[in-house]
Protein backbone atom coordinates (compact mmCIF):
# COMPACT_ATOMS: atom_id res chain seq x y z
CA UNK A 1 0.00 0.00 0.00
CA UNK A 2 2.84 2.39 0.79
CA UNK A 3 6.62 2.46 0.62
CA UNK A 4 8.55 4.21 3.37
CA UNK A 5 11.42 6.32 2.04
CA UNK A 6 12.46 8.90 4.67
CA UNK A 7 15.09 10.64 2.53
CA UNK A 8 16.11 14.28 2.19
CA UNK A 9 15.06 15.74 -1.14
CA UNK A 10 14.99 18.98 -3.11
CA UNK A 11 11.57 20.50 -3.71
CA UNK A 12 10.39 23.38 -5.87
CA UNK A 13 7.56 25.08 -4.07
CA UNK A 14 5.55 28.28 -4.17
CA UNK A 15 5.30 30.03 -0.81
CA UNK A 16 2.24 32.18 -1.24
CA UNK A 17 -0.61 31.91 1.27
CA UNK A 18 0.78 28.54 2.35
CA UNK A 19 3.13 26.06 0.73
CA UNK A 20 2.40 24.58 -2.69
CA UNK A 21 5.03 22.10 -3.89
CA UNK A 22 5.38 22.03 -7.66
CA UNK A 23 7.98 19.31 -8.20
CA UNK A 24 10.73 17.38 -6.42
CA UNK A 25 14.07 15.95 -7.31
CA UNK A 26 14.45 12.46 -5.93
CA UNK A 27 17.22 10.08 -6.98
CA UNK A 28 18.04 12.33 -9.97
CA UNK A 29 14.48 12.18 -11.19
CA UNK A 30 12.23 15.17 -11.53
CA UNK A 31 8.74 14.37 -10.30
CA UNK A 32 6.01 16.93 -10.91
CA UNK A 33 2.95 17.24 -8.69
CA UNK A 34 -0.55 17.93 -9.90
CA UNK A 35 -2.17 18.77 -6.57
CA UNK A 36 -1.83 18.80 -2.82
CA UNK A 37 -4.37 16.42 -1.33
CA UNK A 38 -3.71 16.97 2.37
CA UNK A 39 -1.76 19.48 4.40
CA UNK A 40 -1.29 19.22 8.16
CA UNK A 41 1.03 20.93 10.62
CA UNK A 42 2.55 19.69 13.82
CA UNK A 43 5.21 20.82 16.22
CA UNK A 44 8.31 18.95 17.25
CA UNK A 45 9.27 21.00 20.26
CA UNK A 46 9.28 24.54 18.88
CA UNK A 47 9.96 23.45 15.31
CA UNK A 48 6.97 23.62 13.02
CA UNK A 49 6.75 20.74 10.59
CA UNK A 50 4.32 20.77 7.66
CA UNK A 51 3.24 17.45 6.28
CA UNK A 52 2.04 17.53 2.68
CA UNK A 53 0.60 14.75 0.58
CA UNK A 54 1.12 15.64 -3.09
CA UNK A 55 -0.19 13.61 -5.98
CA UNK A 56 0.19 13.18 -9.70
CA UNK A 57 -1.28 10.62 -12.08
CA UNK A 58 1.19 7.94 -11.04
CA UNK A 59 1.48 8.16 -7.27
CA UNK A 60 0.99 10.17 -4.09
CA UNK A 61 4.01 11.43 -2.14
CA UNK A 62 4.10 12.37 1.51
CA UNK A 63 6.57 15.20 2.09
CA UNK A 64 7.67 16.93 5.25
CA UNK A 65 8.86 20.52 5.38
CA UNK A 66 10.86 21.71 8.36
CA UNK A 67 10.20 25.41 8.96
CA UNK A 68 13.34 25.85 11.06
CA UNK A 69 16.02 24.64 8.65
CA UNK A 70 13.93 24.84 5.45
CA UNK A 71 14.63 21.22 4.63
CA UNK A 72 12.38 18.77 2.81
CA UNK A 73 11.99 15.06 3.35
CA UNK A 74 10.21 12.45 1.27
CA UNK A 75 8.47 10.30 3.86
CA UNK A 76 6.58 7.76 1.78
CA UNK A 77 5.18 6.95 -1.62
CA UNK A 78 1.64 5.68 -2.03
CA UNK A 79 -0.57 4.65 -4.96
CA UNK A 80 -1.97 7.59 -6.93
CA UNK A 81 -5.47 8.94 -7.26
CA UNK B 1 -22.21 23.03 32.15
CA UNK B 2 -24.82 25.74 32.24
CA UNK B 3 -28.23 24.13 32.58
CA UNK B 4 -31.67 25.41 33.32
CA UNK B 5 -33.42 23.30 35.92
CA UNK B 6 -36.91 23.48 34.62
CA UNK B 7 -38.85 21.66 31.99
CA UNK B 8 -39.79 24.68 29.94
CA UNK B 9 -38.25 25.27 26.53
CA UNK B 10 -36.05 28.33 26.20
CA UNK B 11 -36.41 30.90 23.42
CA UNK B 12 -36.20 29.12 20.06
CA UNK B 13 -32.60 28.36 19.33
CA UNK B 14 -30.90 27.03 16.22
CA UNK B 15 -28.16 24.54 16.95
CA UNK B 16 -26.01 22.74 14.41
CA UNK B 17 -24.24 19.50 15.17
CA UNK B 18 -21.42 18.85 12.73
CA UNK B 19 -19.92 15.39 12.77
CA UNK B 20 -17.03 14.22 10.59
CA UNK B 21 -17.97 10.85 9.06
CA UNK B 22 -15.74 7.91 10.15
CA UNK B 23 -13.11 10.50 11.00
CA UNK B 24 -9.87 8.58 11.60
CA UNK B 25 -10.51 6.20 8.71
CA UNK B 26 -11.53 8.92 6.25
CA UNK B 27 -8.51 11.01 7.24
CA UNK B 28 -6.29 8.00 6.48
CA UNK B 29 -8.06 7.59 3.14
CA UNK B 30 -7.57 11.30 2.44
CA UNK B 31 -3.85 11.03 3.13
CA UNK B 32 -3.39 7.81 1.17
CA UNK B 33 -5.45 7.65 -2.04
CA UNK B 34 -4.66 3.93 -2.31
CA UNK B 35 -6.97 3.29 0.64
CA UNK B 36 -10.00 5.04 -0.85
CA UNK B 37 -13.15 2.99 -1.43
CA UNK B 38 -11.56 0.08 0.44
CA UNK B 39 -12.45 -1.33 3.87
CA UNK B 40 -10.00 0.24 6.30
CA UNK B 41 -9.58 -0.36 10.02
CA UNK B 42 -7.51 2.03 12.11
CA UNK B 43 -5.44 0.53 14.91
CA UNK B 44 -3.45 2.45 17.49
CA UNK B 45 -0.08 0.92 16.59
CA UNK B 46 1.36 -2.13 14.90
CA UNK B 47 0.45 -5.29 16.77
CA UNK B 48 -2.56 -3.80 18.57
CA UNK B 49 -5.72 -5.84 18.62
CA UNK B 50 -8.47 -3.22 18.72
CA UNK B 51 -10.01 -1.32 15.81
CA UNK B 52 -10.35 2.30 16.94
CA UNK B 53 -12.14 3.42 13.76
CA UNK B 54 -13.59 1.77 10.69
CA UNK B 55 -14.15 3.25 7.24
CA UNK B 56 -17.62 3.47 5.68
CA UNK B 57 -16.74 0.47 3.51
CA UNK B 58 -15.65 -1.60 6.52
CA UNK B 59 -18.79 -0.62 8.45
CA UNK B 60 -20.88 -2.21 5.69
CA UNK B 61 -19.34 -5.56 6.68
CA UNK B 62 -20.27 -5.00 10.31
CA UNK B 63 -16.88 -3.82 11.57
CA UNK B 64 -17.38 -1.27 14.35
CA UNK B 65 -15.24 0.95 16.53
CA UNK B 66 -14.03 -1.28 19.35
CA UNK B 67 -14.16 -4.52 17.32
CA UNK B 68 -11.14 -6.76 17.79
CA UNK B 69 -8.82 -7.24 14.81
CA UNK B 70 -9.64 -10.96 14.94
CA UNK B 71 -13.40 -10.30 14.65
CA UNK B 72 -12.88 -7.62 12.01
CA UNK B 73 -10.86 -10.02 9.83
CA UNK B 74 -13.54 -12.64 10.24
CA UNK B 75 -16.26 -10.19 9.16
CA UNK B 76 -14.20 -8.61 6.40
CA UNK B 77 -11.16 -10.65 5.30
CA UNK B 78 -10.02 -7.88 2.91
CA UNK B 79 -9.84 -5.23 5.64
CA UNK B 80 -6.68 -3.09 5.51
CA UNK B 81 -5.25 -2.24 8.91
CA UNK B 82 -3.64 1.17 9.16
CA UNK B 83 -1.79 2.64 12.16
CA UNK B 84 -3.30 5.85 13.54
CA UNK B 85 -1.48 9.12 12.89
CA UNK B 86 -2.77 11.25 15.73
CA UNK B 87 -0.74 14.33 14.79
CA UNK B 88 -2.57 14.49 11.45
CA UNK B 89 -5.97 13.94 13.04
CA UNK B 90 -5.36 16.65 15.61
CA UNK B 91 -4.43 19.21 12.98
CA UNK B 92 -7.44 18.29 10.83
CA UNK B 93 -9.62 18.78 13.92
CA UNK B 94 -8.09 22.18 14.52
CA UNK B 95 -8.78 23.24 10.92
CA UNK B 96 -12.30 21.81 11.14
CA UNK B 97 -12.97 23.85 14.31
CA UNK B 98 -11.70 26.97 12.57
CA UNK B 99 -14.19 26.40 9.74
CA UNK B 100 -17.07 25.92 12.21
CA UNK B 101 -16.11 28.99 14.25
CA UNK B 102 -16.53 31.22 11.20
CA UNK B 103 -20.31 30.88 11.47
CA UNK B 104 -20.70 31.69 15.14
CA UNK B 105 -18.40 32.42 18.08
CA UNK B 106 -20.55 30.03 20.14
CA UNK B 107 -18.96 26.86 18.86
CA UNK B 108 -18.41 23.93 21.22
CA UNK B 109 -15.79 21.31 20.44
CA UNK B 110 -17.56 18.19 21.67
CA UNK B 111 -14.97 15.62 20.67
CA UNK B 112 -12.18 15.25 18.13
CA UNK B 113 -14.66 15.05 15.25
CA UNK B 114 -17.80 16.80 16.50
CA UNK B 115 -18.83 20.39 17.01
CA UNK B 116 -21.99 22.09 18.21
CA UNK B 117 -22.61 25.56 16.77
CA UNK B 118 -25.23 27.89 18.21
CA UNK B 119 -26.25 30.01 15.22
CA UNK B 120 -29.36 31.55 16.81
CA UNK B 121 -27.96 35.05 16.48
CA UNK B 122 -25.79 34.64 13.39
CA UNK B 123 -28.03 32.52 11.18
CA UNK B 124 -29.44 35.44 9.19
CA UNK B 125 -25.93 36.69 8.31
CA UNK B 126 -25.43 33.57 6.21
CA UNK B 127 -28.92 33.05 4.87
CA UNK B 128 -30.28 30.17 6.90
CA UNK B 129 -29.17 27.11 8.81
CA UNK B 130 -29.22 24.83 5.78
CA UNK B 131 -27.03 27.20 3.74
CA UNK B 132 -24.54 27.29 6.64
CA UNK B 133 -24.51 23.49 6.74
CA UNK B 134 -23.94 23.30 2.99
CA UNK B 135 -21.13 25.85 3.21
CA UNK B 136 -19.41 23.92 6.02
CA UNK B 137 -19.53 20.76 3.92
CA UNK B 138 -18.14 22.60 0.90
CA UNK B 139 -15.37 24.31 2.88
CA UNK B 140 -14.36 21.04 4.50
CA UNK B 141 -13.84 19.48 1.08
CA UNK B 142 -12.14 22.57 -0.32
CA UNK B 143 -9.90 23.61 2.57
CA UNK B 144 -9.01 20.31 4.24
CA UNK B 145 -9.59 17.42 1.88
CA UNK B 146 -12.04 16.40 -0.81
CA UNK B 147 -12.51 12.91 0.62
CA UNK B 148 -13.52 14.16 4.06
CA UNK B 149 -17.25 14.46 4.58
CA UNK B 150 -19.43 15.59 7.44
CA UNK B 151 -23.02 15.14 8.49
CA UNK B 152 -24.93 18.10 9.86
CA UNK B 153 -27.93 17.92 12.15
CA UNK B 154 -30.02 21.06 12.67
CA UNK B 155 -32.51 21.48 15.48
CA UNK B 156 -33.47 23.57 18.46
CA UNK B 157 -31.15 22.07 21.05
CA UNK B 158 -27.98 19.98 21.40
CA UNK B 159 -29.79 16.71 22.06
CA UNK B 160 -31.96 16.96 18.96
CA UNK B 161 -29.20 18.36 16.76
CA UNK B 162 -27.03 15.36 17.60
CA UNK B 163 -29.92 13.01 16.96
CA UNK B 164 -30.54 14.74 13.63
CA UNK B 165 -26.92 14.35 12.53
CA UNK B 166 -27.08 10.59 13.08
CA UNK B 167 -30.05 10.56 10.67
CA UNK B 168 -28.02 12.56 8.16
CA UNK B 169 -25.08 10.12 8.01
CA UNK B 170 -23.10 9.94 5.82
CA UNK B 171 -22.48 13.30 4.17
CA UNK B 172 -26.00 14.66 4.62
CA UNK B 173 -28.00 17.40 6.27
CA UNK B 174 -31.04 16.70 8.43
CA UNK B 175 -33.34 19.34 9.82
CA UNK B 176 -35.34 18.12 12.78
CA UNK B 177 -38.30 20.44 13.36
CA UNK B 178 -40.61 20.63 16.34
CA UNK B 179 -43.31 18.51 14.74
CA UNK B 180 -41.03 15.55 14.14
CA UNK B 181 -39.29 15.44 17.54
CA UNK B 182 -41.29 12.54 18.97
CA UNK B 183 -41.16 10.66 15.69
CA UNK B 184 -37.36 10.95 15.57
CA UNK B 185 -36.98 10.00 19.23
CA UNK B 186 -39.23 6.96 18.84
CA UNK B 187 -37.11 5.73 15.95
CA UNK B 188 -33.91 6.08 17.97
CA UNK B 189 -32.51 3.66 20.53
CA UNK B 190 -32.16 4.90 24.10
CA UNK B 191 -28.36 4.75 23.85
CA UNK B 192 -28.34 6.87 20.67
CA UNK B 193 -28.66 10.08 22.65
CA UNK B 194 -26.10 11.75 24.85
CA UNK B 195 -26.84 11.22 28.52
CA UNK B 196 -27.86 7.57 28.49
CA UNK B 197 -24.88 5.35 29.03
CA UNK B 198 -24.73 1.60 29.37
CA UNK B 199 -25.32 1.64 33.14
CA UNK B 200 -28.42 3.83 32.94
CA UNK B 201 -29.68 1.85 29.94
CA UNK B 202 -29.42 -1.41 31.93
CA UNK B 203 -31.35 0.12 34.82
CA UNK B 204 -34.04 1.39 32.44
CA UNK B 205 -34.47 -1.95 30.71
CA UNK B 206 -34.58 -3.74 34.05
CA UNK B 207 -37.79 -1.86 34.86
CA UNK B 208 -39.25 -2.42 31.41
CA UNK B 209 -38.30 0.85 29.72
CA UNK B 210 -36.73 -0.09 26.38
CA UNK B 211 -37.57 2.88 24.17
CA UNK B 212 -38.43 6.57 24.25
CA UNK B 213 -42.15 5.94 23.82
CA UNK B 214 -42.28 3.92 27.06
CA UNK B 215 -40.00 6.43 28.81
CA UNK B 216 -42.32 9.26 27.81
CA UNK B 217 -45.28 7.39 29.26
CA UNK B 218 -43.61 7.32 32.70
CA UNK B 219 -44.58 10.03 35.13
CA UNK B 220 -41.99 12.21 36.82
CA UNK B 221 -42.96 10.63 40.17
CA UNK B 222 -42.35 7.13 38.85
CA UNK B 223 -38.94 8.13 37.50
CA UNK B 224 -38.10 9.93 40.76
CA UNK B 225 -38.80 6.73 42.71
CA UNK B 226 -36.38 4.72 40.58
CA UNK B 227 -33.69 7.22 39.64
CA UNK B 228 -33.69 10.04 42.20
CA UNK B 229 -34.10 13.75 41.66
CA UNK B 230 -31.33 14.44 39.14
CA UNK B 231 -31.79 11.52 36.77
CA UNK B 232 -35.60 11.57 36.88
CA UNK B 233 -35.69 15.13 35.59
CA UNK B 234 -32.96 14.37 33.06
CA UNK B 235 -34.82 11.33 31.70
CA UNK B 236 -38.18 13.11 31.71
CA UNK B 237 -36.69 15.90 29.57
CA UNK B 238 -34.78 13.51 27.28
CA UNK B 239 -37.95 11.61 26.40
CA UNK B 240 -39.56 14.87 25.31
CA UNK B 241 -36.55 16.21 23.44
CA UNK B 242 -35.99 18.99 25.98
CA UNK B 243 -32.39 19.99 26.50
CA UNK B 244 -31.68 23.49 27.71
CA UNK B 245 -27.94 23.04 28.12
CA UNK B 246 -25.94 25.83 26.56
CA UNK B 247 -23.35 25.44 23.83
CA UNK B 248 -20.03 26.17 25.50
CA UNK B 249 -17.56 28.03 23.29
CA UNK B 250 -13.90 27.03 23.26
CA UNK B 251 -12.84 30.03 25.36
CA UNK B 252 -15.26 29.05 28.14
CA UNK B 253 -14.33 25.39 28.60
CA UNK B 254 -14.24 24.75 32.37
CA UNK B 255 -10.84 24.42 34.02
CA UNK B 256 -9.39 20.91 34.20
CA UNK B 257 -10.22 19.09 37.43
CA UNK B 258 -7.57 16.45 36.96
CA UNK B 259 -4.64 15.60 34.74
CA UNK B 260 -3.84 12.01 33.88
CA UNK B 261 -2.75 9.44 31.41
CA UNK B 262 -3.91 5.88 30.87
CA UNK B 263 -2.38 3.15 28.76
CA UNK B 264 -3.39 -0.34 27.74
CA UNK B 265 -0.34 -2.49 26.99
CA UNK B 266 0.24 -4.76 23.97
CA UNK B 267 0.91 -7.73 26.22
CA UNK B 268 0.59 -8.74 29.84
CA UNK B 269 3.28 -7.27 32.08
CA UNK B 270 4.35 -9.85 34.67
CA UNK B 271 7.52 -8.24 36.01
CA UNK B 272 7.38 -5.49 38.60
CA UNK B 273 10.14 -3.46 36.91
CA UNK B 274 8.19 -3.47 33.63
CA UNK B 275 5.09 -2.12 35.36
CA UNK B 276 7.16 0.47 37.20
CA UNK B 277 8.70 1.68 33.96
CA UNK B 278 5.26 2.04 32.41
CA UNK B 279 4.07 3.86 35.52
CA UNK B 280 7.08 6.20 35.41
CA UNK B 281 6.39 7.00 31.76
CA UNK B 282 2.75 7.85 32.52
CA UNK B 283 3.74 9.89 35.59
CA UNK B 284 6.21 11.91 33.50
CA UNK B 285 3.55 12.67 30.92
CA UNK B 286 0.83 13.55 33.42
CA UNK B 287 3.13 15.77 35.45
CA UNK B 288 4.54 17.50 32.37
CA UNK B 289 1.02 18.29 31.24
CA UNK B 290 0.21 19.72 34.68
CA UNK B 291 3.35 21.87 34.55
CA UNK B 292 2.48 23.11 31.04
CA UNK B 293 -0.93 24.14 32.39
CA UNK B 294 0.87 25.75 35.36
CA UNK B 295 -1.00 23.52 37.77
CA UNK B 296 -0.03 21.28 40.66
CA UNK B 297 -2.10 18.66 42.43
CA UNK B 298 -2.26 16.92 45.79
CA UNK B 299 -4.40 13.87 45.02
CA UNK B 300 -2.72 10.96 43.28
CA UNK B 301 -4.76 8.12 41.84
CA UNK B 302 -3.50 4.88 40.34
CA UNK B 303 -5.72 2.53 38.35
CA UNK B 304 -4.51 -0.94 37.42
CA UNK B 305 -6.26 -3.71 35.53
CA UNK B 306 -4.99 -7.21 34.99
CA UNK B 307 -6.14 -10.79 35.36
CA UNK B 308 -9.85 -10.16 35.88
CA UNK B 309 -8.87 -7.83 38.69
CA UNK B 310 -9.27 -4.10 38.83
CA UNK B 311 -7.52 -1.97 41.38
CA UNK B 312 -7.76 1.70 42.25
CA UNK B 313 -5.60 3.21 44.91
CA UNK B 314 -5.15 6.83 45.86
CA UNK B 315 -3.35 9.10 48.26
CA UNK B 316 -4.12 12.66 49.27
CA UNK B 317 -1.02 14.68 50.05
CA UNK B 318 -0.55 17.69 52.29
CA UNK B 319 1.32 19.70 49.71
CA UNK B 320 0.92 20.22 45.98
CA UNK B 321 3.23 18.37 43.60
CA UNK B 322 3.91 18.63 39.88
CA UNK B 323 7.10 16.71 39.24
CA UNK B 324 7.19 13.28 37.67
CA UNK B 325 9.54 11.68 40.15
CA UNK B 326 7.48 12.51 43.25
CA UNK B 327 4.32 11.43 41.45
CA UNK B 328 6.00 8.16 40.53
CA UNK B 329 7.22 7.53 44.09
CA UNK B 330 3.64 7.88 45.36
CA UNK B 331 2.26 5.65 42.60
CA UNK B 332 4.91 3.04 43.43
CA UNK B 333 3.82 3.15 47.05
CA UNK B 334 0.17 2.68 46.04
CA UNK B 335 1.14 -0.11 43.64
CA UNK B 336 2.48 -2.19 46.55
CA UNK B 337 -1.15 -2.97 47.39
CA UNK B 338 -1.74 -4.63 43.99
CA UNK B 339 -1.97 -8.40 44.32
CA UNK B 340 -2.69 -9.42 40.73
CA UNK B 341 -0.45 -11.64 38.59
CA UNK B 342 -0.03 -9.32 35.67
CA UNK B 343 -0.91 -5.84 34.46
CA UNK B 344 -2.65 -4.98 31.20
CA UNK B 345 -3.80 -1.43 31.92
CA UNK B 346 -2.38 1.39 33.97
CA UNK B 347 -3.69 4.89 34.63
CA UNK B 348 -2.19 7.72 36.65
CA UNK B 349 -4.20 10.74 37.80
CA UNK B 350 -3.19 13.94 39.53
CA UNK B 351 -6.15 15.91 40.81
CA UNK B 352 -7.25 18.46 43.45
CA UNK B 353 -5.44 20.89 41.20
CA UNK B 354 -4.41 24.42 42.05
CA UNK B 355 -2.17 27.00 40.36
CA UNK B 356 1.45 25.89 40.66
CA UNK B 357 2.29 29.02 42.66
CA UNK B 358 0.61 27.31 45.64
CA UNK B 359 3.41 24.75 45.76
CA UNK B 360 5.70 25.02 48.74
CA UNK B 361 9.00 26.66 47.83
CA UNK B 362 11.74 24.04 48.40
CA UNK B 363 13.80 24.80 51.49
CA UNK B 364 16.68 22.36 51.21
CA UNK B 365 19.38 22.64 48.52
CA UNK B 366 18.75 19.07 47.36
CA UNK B 367 15.06 19.83 46.69
CA UNK B 368 15.91 23.11 45.01
CA UNK B 369 18.38 21.29 42.79
CA UNK B 370 15.70 18.82 41.77
CA UNK B 371 13.27 21.61 40.95
CA UNK B 372 15.90 23.37 38.86
CA UNK B 373 16.53 20.12 37.05
CA UNK B 374 12.81 19.80 36.22
CA UNK B 375 12.76 23.38 34.90
CA UNK B 376 15.83 22.71 32.73
CA UNK B 377 14.45 19.43 31.37
CA UNK B 378 11.10 21.09 30.58
CA UNK B 379 12.79 23.90 28.75
CA UNK B 380 14.91 21.49 26.63
CA UNK B 381 11.93 19.27 25.87
CA UNK B 382 9.75 22.22 24.91
CA UNK B 383 12.49 23.42 22.53
CA UNK B 384 13.38 20.09 20.92
CA UNK B 385 10.30 17.90 21.46
CA UNK B 386 8.83 15.61 24.11
CA UNK B 387 11.19 13.12 25.73
CA UNK B 388 14.37 14.60 24.22
CA UNK B 389 15.54 14.23 27.81
CA UNK B 390 13.86 11.58 29.90
CA UNK B 391 14.50 9.65 33.13
CA UNK B 392 17.20 6.97 32.89
CA UNK B 393 14.64 4.48 34.17
CA UNK B 394 12.97 4.61 30.75
CA UNK B 395 16.17 3.75 28.86
CA UNK B 396 15.72 0.76 26.57
CA UNK B 397 11.94 0.90 26.64
CA UNK B 398 9.60 2.04 23.93
CA UNK B 399 8.55 5.43 25.21
CA UNK B 400 4.82 6.16 25.29
CA UNK B 401 4.31 9.63 23.89
CA UNK B 402 1.45 12.07 24.38
CA UNK B 403 -1.40 11.48 21.98
CA UNK B 404 -4.83 12.82 21.34
CA UNK B 405 -7.90 10.68 22.06
CA UNK B 406 -11.14 10.54 20.11
CA UNK B 407 -13.03 11.77 23.15
CA UNK B 408 -10.74 14.82 23.25
CA UNK B 409 -10.99 14.91 27.04
CA UNK B 410 -8.02 17.24 27.33
CA UNK B 411 -9.40 19.73 24.79
CA UNK B 412 -8.93 22.67 27.12
CA UNK B 413 -5.20 21.92 27.26
CA UNK B 414 -4.83 21.04 23.59
CA UNK B 415 -6.83 23.94 22.17
CA UNK B 416 -4.96 26.46 24.32
CA UNK B 417 -1.68 24.86 23.41
CA UNK B 418 -2.50 25.00 19.69
CA UNK B 419 -3.61 28.61 19.98
CA UNK B 420 -0.37 29.59 21.69
CA UNK B 421 1.94 27.78 19.30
Amino acid sequence: METLINESIKVWAVFDCGISPVAMNWQNRLIKFDKVILKTDFFKGKTKITNLVCANNNAAYELEYNHQNYSWKLIKIMPGL
Amino acid sequence: METYKNNARLVDRVILHVDLDSFFATAAQQANPGLRKKPVGIIKAKGRSCIIAASKEAKKYGVKTGSSVFDAKKLCPSIILVCAEFEKYEDITYRFIQICQRYSPICEVFSLDECFIDITQTEKLWGNAVSIALEIQERLALEIGDYLTCSVGISENRLLAKLASTQAKPDGIYYLDKKSIYEALDKADLTDVCGIGLGLYRRLTSIGIGDFKTLRACSLNFLYKHFGSFWSEHLYNLARGIDNSAVIPTNKIPEAKSVGRTYTTHRNLYRKDEVERLMRNLCEEASEKARKMQLAGRYVGLAIRGDEQSFYGHKTLRSYISDGRTLFEICRWIFNNWTGKYVRFCGVTLSMLAPSKYRIIPLFPQDRQRENLTVAVDSINSQFGDYTIFPAQLLGTEIIRPEVTGFFGDKKFRLNFLRNS
